[in-house]
């Protein structure tokens, strides 16, 4: 059916506005992250959206460079949060994933695990929030208070649900035909689950991790309860970009803003192929 | 060539790497033999036992056996000696204020951390607590006994609040052990006694050591204010002349007059957020009546809902009209943000503004040489005028019952906030612990970074300020006001329904709370309230 040229200008107007609104806050980051103090303290008619000026002053700063602008001297610089939040998520991922993963095949294949479902769903069910206080009275306990191991842990307790529900769903939509035949040639059911299983469920594992790794990765309330200074995390740390001299840092906060961008977009771009694949598994029936 | 003279391969490299580290040892060590900073030891004055040295003036800061800072001093060494001290004391500190303890200050002189562990040998560990996070940390750290820290900086009027959850110890025993002298005439805390009372006080028991200055004071432009064309236009339009305004009124009218958001410029930027817009509300509220307008009464009933509540909140919600759209999200790093680049003809802020922004060595800032200092607007009352600002935040030090070694942590505070050594820190732009005693004002670092037309303003708008409540239940009191005096700016309450509702949460927080409490810490609170009253010729 051909469409008439009023819609296609309407489909075509929404989709540009819908990139825009997307892509602006993204674009005004870019740009704050280059821009001198003056440009990004202006205001009124002295906005300008890209930078006369560019510089890469927001990045030395944050990286301990003492500018002569910019006043203050960081007591600690990003380099340290940056790793805090690498470890913190890409553990917190594994262990979401390899927990998730198992506990989905489990339940797809054999339907172990009885209320398991239920169970894991109510993580989910009220706000991280709510059960903060107890966990960290349990990691004050066991001195896991302000160490990116216990940071990973609860990431990996609080993205489980997500990772089980992805996991198997795609678990579900994966034809058992396949693993029977291999368990029909003698393979055990543990290397059916790795020799057959896994490897067809490489595109849905990675894009479940990468969703999973999102989440973590942008955490900030449960960072800020459970870390102080030795493994504080790129939000909290981002946080506290501010000075008397000048208010929000907004340029440091940008740059490091941009930074926090790279990982998720290197492991989007990394797992491409595998994503294209992950989130339309099973979209058409056999 | 004889025997005797040849050199063997071995000796050849060895003399060589001789003369190698020799070369370079005399080639970098200039690198390194720089001039020290200088300590205590260096070049005291006669009869000192300590204190900075290596600036010009660093004797005023330098202390005797018989002082509070020598005794703190004194008596950590004899904590030493006995092997009672403890290897480091953990200062838990908001981000924001660290430099003041960290960074040399003025040229060649040592930081306050190094002079301290030079005196003592004990390691002065700070953790740094993001900006407006310090209650929470601190009541995290008590509530999972997490042990964190041997001293907690919160806001002075959460003391109340503190103490009764036991986290924090009282130090009345060690205050009369080791003498701080925070009410000595000539230099401590301004009112003496009843100002040691209203800041490190809850119940009659020390609980706090003041490290902080937090009276709102208000900053206006003076170039805008003195430009010719500017005082013809407004005269023209008010009648009036141009100048510092001295009413609530008038303030209103000259910012509506600055009002230019097409030319990046604000009228006023009093903070109206949550969390900070409340202290704003206090000023116009509290210089309603002569010579103040309080919050309780006596017999503990809530006066809020009242003519003069209902007015000042109309006041406070007319206000937005000057001021930024985004006026009710804006904290304190946007209003100083904004006012460093010009984007504000007033504004009333913590007491460091200028130290900051009206600063030669803040090249961002451009408004420095541009600011001037005004006491608090307020009313006409029976022919006075009533001019009232309050003292919020104000960080205020506590030793965790955690410590294992509370007397240690103790004496670290007498000696950081007593009077000589708070002098030198308050006057360092690195942080934002503000002047509060009286050797503060007059101290020659402290004024020059301040600057004099600031610091008496700062003096007098002292006499003038209100406590805010730091009654037990504080936190739950403010939040009360706070939520509702921000449903009434965006339009979810009138301000008549925000009073009330007000009104009936102070009451239940009041019964929680209980009686007898709560009016004993109104009888305190209400003494330290001021009584100053201006002329209004």
């Amino acid at each position: 059916m051909r469409r008439s040229p009023a819609f296609e200008l309407f489909r075509y107007a929404v989709i540009v506005l819908a990139i825009a609104i997307t892509l602006v806050p993204i674009a005004w980051m870019a740009s704050m992250a280059f821009k001198p103090i003056a440009e990004w303290q202006a205001t009124g008619n002295n906005l300008t959206w890209w930078p006369k000026n560019p510089t890469l002053d927001n990045f030395r700063f944050i990286f301990g460079e003492s500018s002569t602008e910019l006043i203050v001297a960081l007591e600690r610089t990003a380099a340290k949060p940056i790793l805090a939040s690498l470890l913190a998520s890409v553990f917190g991922t594994l262990i979401a994933m390899a927990a998730g993963s198992a506990a989905a095949y489990g339940l797809s294949r054999f339907k172990a695990g009885g209320n398991l479902p239920l169970a894991l769903i109510q993580l989910r069910l009220f706000p991280p929030m709510a059960v903060m206080i107890p966990v960290m009275i349990m990691w004050a306990f066991l001195k896991l208070n302000d160490t990116w191991w216990g940071l990973a842990l609860v990431y990996g307790i609080v993205t489980l649900p997500f990772a089980f529900w992805l996991m198997k769903t795609f678990f579900d939509e994966m034809p058992r035909e396949i693993e029977e035949a291999a368990l029909v040639e003698g393979c055990s059911r543990f290397r059916v689950f790795l020799k057959v299983t896994l490897p067809m469920m490489a595109a849905p594992l990675a894009s479940s991790a990468l969703f999973v790794f999102i989440l973590n990765w942008s955490d900030y309330l449960i960072a800020l309860l459970l870390t102080t200074r030795e493994w504080v995390t790129i939000p909290v740390y981002m946080a506290s970009l501010s000075s008397s001299m000048t208010g929000q840092l907004y340029g440091a906060k940008a740059a490091l803003g941009l930074i926090a961008a790279v990982p998720p977009i290197i492991a989007g771009i990394a797992i491409q192929k595998h994503l294209v694949r992950g989130l339309t598994f099973g979209a058409l029936k056999q | 060539m004889t025997t005797q003279n040849r050199i063997s391969r071995r000796q050849l490299l060895a003399t060589g790497s001789k003369g190698a580290l020799v070369a370079a040892a005399v080639g970098i060590a200039p690198q390194f033999i720089r001039p020290g900073r200088a300590f205590a030891q260096d070049a005291l004055a006669a009869g000192m036992i300590g204190g900075p040295a290596g600036f010009d003036g660093a004797e005023r800061y330098q202390y005797g056996p018989d002082t509070p800072e020598g005794r703190a001093i004194e008596a950590l060494r004899s904590l030493k000696g006995a092997g009672k001290a403890p290897e480091r004391i953990v200062l838990g500190l908001s981000d924001g204020s660290i430099g003041q303890l960290t960074q040399p200050f003025p040229a060649g002189a040592p930081s306050i951390k190094e002079l301290f562990e030079q005196e003592t040998g004990i390691t002065l560990d700070i953790v740094g607590v993001p900006n407006g996070q310090e209650f929470t940390k601190t009541m995290q750290d008590i509530s999972t006994n997490g042990g964190q820290f041997d001293i907690y900086a919160v806001e002075w009027n959460r003391l109340g609040d503190l103490a009764e959850t036991g986290g924090i110890i009282k130090m009345d025993d060690f205050v009369a052990a080791h003498r701080p002298e925070w009410d000595d005439p000539e230099r401590g805390y301004v009112n003496g006694a009843q100002g040691v009372s209203l800041l490190n006080q809850y119940r009659g028991s020390t609980y706090g050591v003041s490290l902080d200055g937090d009276f709102q004071t208000w900053n206006y432009r003076t170039d805008l204010f003195g430009a010719a064309a500017e005082q013809k236009a407004f005269a023209d339009k008010y009648g009036y002349e141009l100048k510092p305004p001295r009413t609530w009124k008038e303030l209103d009218e000259i910012s509506s007059f600055f009002f230019r958001p097409d030319q990046g410029l604000f009228g006023s930027t009093d903070l109206r957020n949550q969390g900070w817009g409340y202290t704003n509300w206090y000023q116009r509220y509290t210089s309603m009546a002569s010579p103040n307008q309080f919050l309780f009464a006596d017999d503990g009933k809530p006066l809020i809902n009242s003519e003069q509540g209902l007015a000042a909140t109309e006041e406070y919600i007319k206000s937005l009209a000057y001021k930024s759209p985004d006026a009710i999200s804006w904290s304190w790093p946007e209003q100083y943000g904004n006012f460093g680049s010009g984007g504000a003809a007033m504004t009333c802020a913590f007491s460091n503004l200028p130290k900051f922004l009206d600063n030669p060595g803040n090249s961002g800032s451009m408004v420095s040489g541009k600011v001037g200092s005004m006491l608090p607007p307020g009313r006409e009352i029976g022919g006075d005028l009533v001019r009232r600002t309050v003292l919020w935040l104000n960080l205020s030090a506590s030793i965790s019952s955690q410590s294992k070694h509370p007397e240690a942590a103790y004496l670290l505070l007498q000696w950081l906030g007593s009077s000589r050594i708070y002098s030198w820190m308050t006057a360092n732009p690195g942080g934002y612990f503000d002047p509060f005693q009286l050797a503060n004002f007059s101290d020659p670092l402290v004024r020059q970074t301040y600057h004099d037309y600031h610091m008496d303003v700062v003096r007098e708008s002292v006499a003038r300020t209100v406590p805010s409540i730091n009654y037990p239940g504080a936190t739950a009191f403010h939040n009360a006001l706070d939520e509702n005096l921000v449903a009434s700016l965006t339009g979810a309450k009138s301000a008549a329904q925000a009073m009330a509702d007000t009104e009936s949460e102070w009451l239940k927080i009041a019964g929680r709370v209980g009686e007898e409490k709560l009016l004993e810490a109104i009888k305190t609170n209400k003494a330290a309230w001021p009584t100053v009253v201006d002329r209004l010729s």
